[in-house]
């Protein structure tokens, strides 16, 4: 599997363990945006922490674009474990809205 | 201006805050419960966070200051100074800040602030001192401290709280621990001198507000009596309240009006929301048993009403105000927008049983009462025929509700226009005009032939005296209250100290 390097990844046990905080937490320190990575809707273990964690997605882009940030610096997808091809489509997808939006703005002060 | 780091700084904050977090951990219990579509919890979720955020922002202006003024906080942030004061009472509210007002100009600090190497860390996640986290109304209802307005039945998002005829149940199974019945209600923390300063659009500064008469603020009192032979036929002194909602419906100023009506059972109260003229004139009529208003407030929008007037008693009136204030974005979607709220003179009111019993008292059925009322010290049941039973007040005050001996409101302090008989002569009703929405709605019912003037002077010493006795009596039955059951949430009571207190330096 080959992806583009300009991402760093986070491991997590579930998507569930994510909130609002840590999503924002990410784009103060400086990203330029974030993806998160679920399990396929339905076939979560514990049993709809994806579910939660697109609340909380959904939360954030909501915050980003009330203060003119990016609603698309946060992104969602929904993808199992042997899904190697569409990983890589997801994070070229990623990159491509996040390269619309230009880098954080924090790095531009 | 607001730096985009420490406005990052105080998004990240705001995010752990547990308001929002509660709401959106339980989005799914809230939809499955149907009284919120996503999109309206979406939106209540949104407004809570901006209000969190501004509080975050002013507490990061705040910190390492020795004290910031109102004003300055005002233009840092850009915006009004009003919502920046109301912010900030609800910070001191929560322990977060303090004030240092000095007599020109209201100065806040932080009290609460954790620097290392310079920098600020994490407002929120400090420990909260007197936070309404998680709280519900259980401890108001438990000592009884609770008002019946019924606003924590309208903000539930679950429909937890249901009304009985005793007050509100609250059902901790389905209780999502969201606390925003708390937040609502009038017997937590409630900021008399910001709300009368909001129905005049000013800030009242907290040495000021005190000193002013002892019926509220006003901009004049007037006798006054309804024109209209439907309304005199239903009336209970003189139809003044029904006569303002009957001129505001047929101009159109409003959809519809949160009123009191009756039950299947004799002089059983019950909210309503009427429409219509015809609706109105079956709601007419004082009822002394309490009666939830404001439970109904959150089906304003499904009754498709958009513009509403509210009719209540004082304590109903403080919770809409506070509501207004604090949480008005929040829920305007759904309880639609107040255009009017009209206030009733109310010295105490009774539970629907009390009521059964004084009829006992007076060897009545209730059933058979055509017309209930108090007036110079006696309560009144009017029969069908004869003369009416009357019963000393000192008889029956011992069946009114606990909570009417810490309400420290007459006259409707909060209201536009309030209403009642202290003053009148038989047949008229005194109306206390007190904000320029009140001016303009009374003006158009007169001007419109609704409302007749009587030029005789009102007996306004009898009001005052009757709002000052209340005053002084019931506030010592609220710090008596508060050394016998300690733990009552103590936001009331410091509202309350802070009245009497200053009240005694001033004279």
């Amino acid at each position: 599997m080959k992806y583009p390097p300009n991402i760093n990844i986070v491991r997590i046990r579930c998507t569930g363990r994510l909130n609002a905080g840590h999503l924002l937490h990410a784009i103060r320190q400086g990203a330029d945006g974030v993806m998160v990575v679920g399990c396929h809707k339905g076939e979560c273990e514990f049993p709809d922490g994806n579910l939660k964690a697109e609340r909380n997605v959904n939360f954030v882009k909501r915050i980003l674009k009330r203060h003119d940030l990016g609603e698309n610096r946060v992104n969602m997808y929904f993808l199992s474990a042997a899904e190697a091809d569409r990983f890589v489509a997801a994070v070229e997808d990623t990159l491509k809205k996040v390269e619309k939006l230009g880098p954080n703005p924090l790095k531009l002060e | 201006m607001v730096e985009l780091k420490e406005k990052l700084n105080a998004i990240v904050d705001t995010a752990e805050n547990f308001r929002t977090k509660v709401l959106l951990e339980n989005e799914e219990e809230i939809i499955k419960k149907g009284k919120l579509d996503i999109k309206l919890i979406h939106y209540i979720e949104d407004q809570v966070f901006e209000d969190d955020l501004r509080r975050q922002l002013i507490l990061s202006k705040l910190a390492l200051k020795d004290g910031v003024s109102i004003s300055r906080l005002a233009k840092e942030l850009d915006l009004e100074e009003f919502d920046i004061y109301s912010h900030l009472l609800h910070l001191e509210s929560e322990g977060k800040v303090e004030s240092i007002s000095t007599k020109d100009e209201l100065i806040f600090r932080t009290r609460i602030s954790e620097i290392v190497e310079g920098e600020l860390l994490r407002l929120s996640l400090l420990p909260p001192t007197d936070v309404a986290v998680g709280q519900s109304v259980q401890n108001i209802l438990a000592t009884r401290l609770c008002t019946f307005c019924g606003l924590c039945v309208s903000a539930c998002p679950v429909n937890a709280l249901s009304v009985s005829d005793n007050g509100p149940i609250l059902d901790d199974e389905v209780c999502i621990h969201c606390s925003l019945c708390f937040e609502n209600c009038p017997r937590t923390f409630l900021p008399i001198g910001l709300l009368k300063g909001y129905i005049l659009g000013k800030i009242i500064n907290p040495d000021h507000h005190l000193k002013e008469e002892p019926i509220g603020p006003y901009k004049k009192y007037v006798m006054a009596q309804c024109t209209d032979d439907a309304i005199k036929a239903v009336k209970q002194d003189g139809g003044v309240v029904t006569s303002l909602v009957a001129s505001l419906l047929e101009k159109g100023e409003i959809d519809g009006a949160v009123v009191v009506g009756l039950e299947a059972d004799p002089w059983k109260p019950k909210p309503r929301i009427i429409r219509n003229i015809t609706e109105l004139l079956k709601c007419a009529g004082t009822k002394y048993a309490m009666s939830p208003n404001l439970s109904i407030l959150d089906t304003v929008r499904k009754s498709e009403c958009d513009r509403i007037c509210v009719v209540g008693t004082p304590c109903m009136l403080q919770a809409l105000r506070k509501y207004q204030v604090f949480y008005g974005d929040v829920f305007s979607d759904i309880f639609g927008e107040i255009v009017a709220v009209l206030g009733l003179f109310c010295m105490e009111s009774f539970p629907y049983e009390g009521l059964k019993k004084i009829a006992e008292k007076g060897g009545v059925q209730l059933s058979d009462v055509k017309k209930t009322d108090i007036n110079k010290g006696k309560f009144f049941l009017h029969m069908s025929e004869g003369d009416p039973i009357e019963l000393p007040i000192a008889e029956v005050a011992e069946f009114a509700r606990e909570a009417c001996h810490y309400c420290v409101d007459l006259t409707s302090e909060l209201a536009d226009i309030s209403v009642g008989s202290i003053g009148a002569a038989s047949g008229w009703s005194t109306a206390v005009i007190r904000t320029d929405v009140g001016t303009r709605i009374f003006e158009n019912a007169v001007e419109e032939g609704y409302l007749r003037i009587n030029e005789k002077p009102i007996n306004i010493e009898l009001v005052e005296k009757l709002s000052k006795r209340k005053k002084s009596r019931n506030s010592k039955a609220v710090l008596k209250k508060y050394q016998q059951s300690p733990e009552i949430p103590p936001h009331y009571y410091f509202s309350i100290k802070e009245l009497t207190l200053k009240k005694k330096v001033n004279e």
